[in-house]
């Protein structure tokens, strides 16, 4: 593992101002995936713009973790939804 | 530039309370934030506003400005560098407060109403510190069809630099690509931000594109519809001839199989070219021919 492309949870506080438990709690519901060396925990910096996604949802938008996991979900469907209308868009439009 | 009302914005009273304030900003933060809409233009620019009202009525010093100057926003400033050459002046609008600061990733505008009140978009010192990967930018590129269709190069400028960028073949209009690294530096030795392309391809060919197939009309006059024989027919990679059957009708179509457009990200398979005839009939006719066509028709009704 490239130390370089990772960060560790507890840089993640750092550098974000927020609680362990809260990347922690991220982590459990499946949200960001973490990788383990040894005793601490990475987040690979690919997945950053996810974390901050997270931290704007819940620090400044004041939305909980259950919120924070249907939101993605929703907003992952509504991705593909503006994909497939993207492609449908073109074919009525050639 | 027009007066902006920023507590008709927010939906709140005049007399708010910070409290209101914080509280009506963030019911709308929910409702317009980028991070939870999924690329809508209009929702970005409702933020902004929203995010500009806040920026203002969060903040005791640019609240009072505002208030006190209100519609008379436009003199605001020729009084106050009077009154700062009065000797009283000692910055007093100077960004220094806020625990909300969002970052958008366009780097954030303010209005013009904005920046000729306040000067320039804040950059909050001591808010909480959300910057660790650099922003990420949102760019769009126009390019022709035909380019689409080859795997090609081309630089781009990002701000100061030059950048030499792979477009894989076979991207589709309206599609949005990641660069990543391509984006604003980092914080505290983070990892840089991407740049997010979203391609606008214009159609420099004959060739309708319908996803990977593409269509094309061919005339064709009406003896070769009839007696058969061979067309030249245009592709995306030179012309070729096709042979045309006797009796071949007005509209048929043809596939031409993999003379399509490159499948994105799979390299060496192509869609389809679908060749449509269209028979023109000839039209100022001399005596002569005429006469054969009439012969033709009498003969036909005999059959």
């Amino acid at each position: 593992m490239e130390k370089a492309l990772y960060l560790s949870f507890e840089e993640c506080c750092v550098h974000y101002q927020v609680e362990a438990t809260f990347i922690e709690a991220l982590e459990a519901h499946g949200l960001v995936e973490a990788q383990t060396m040894g005793q601490q925990k990475f987040i690979a910096h690919d997945h950053l713009t996810d974390l901050e996604r997270f931290i704007t949802m819940h620090y400044e938008l004041d939305i909980n973790i259950e919120g924070i996991e249907v939101v993605s979900r929703l907003l992952r469907q509504m991705e593909s939804m503006q994909n497939e209308l993207r492609s449908l868009r073109n074919r009525l439009e050639e | 530039m027009d007066y902006i009302d920023y507590y008709k914005i927010l939906g709140v009273e005049k007399t708010a309370t910070p409290e209101q304030i914080k509280s009506a900003y963030r019911k709308m933060a929910r409702k317009y934030h980028p991070d939870v809409n999924a690329k809508d233009p209009e929702a970005q620019k409702k933020f902004q506003q929203v995010n500009e009202a806040n920026e203002v009525l969060s903040d005791p010093d640019k609240r009072k400005k505002y208030d006190q100057y209100g519609a008379d926003w436009k003199h605001a400033e020729q009084y106050e560098k009077a009154r700062q050459q009065q000797g009283s002046g000692s910055n007093p609008y100077g960004y220094n407060s806020g625990e909300d600061s969002f970052t958008y990733e366009d780097g954030g505008d303010f209005s013009d109403f904005f920046q000729s009140f306040f000067g320039g978009g804040s950059q909050r010192a001591n808010g909480r510190q959300r910057q660790y990967r650099g922003q990420d930018y949102n760019s769009e590129l126009h390019i022709n069809l035909s380019d689409a269709y080859t795997t090609h190069q081309q630089i781009l400028n990002i701000g100061s630099k030059q950048v030499r960028i792979t477009i894989p073949a076979g991207i589709e209009n309206g599609q949005t690509i990641r660069l990543r690294g391509y984006g604003a530096d980092g914080v505290n030795n983070g990892p840089k931000g991407d740049l997010y392309l979203t391609f606008i391809i214009n159609n420099n060919t004959p060739f309708n594109r319908i996803g990977d197939d593409l269509e094309l009309t061919v005339n064709m006059d009406l003896y070769t519809a009839v007696l058969g024989g061979e067309v030249m027919v245009e592709t995306m990679n030179g012309k070729v001839k096709l042979k045309v059957p006797p009796g071949t009708q007005n509209g048929v179509k043809t596939r031409l199989k993999g003379k399509g457009f490159p499948v994105y990200k799979k390299e060496g398979t192509f869609g389809d070219l679908y060749v449509t005839y269209q028979v023109l009939l000839p039209t100022h006719l001399t005596d002569k021919q005429k006469e054969l066509f009439e012969e033709l028709k009498n003969l036909s009704l005999k059959n």
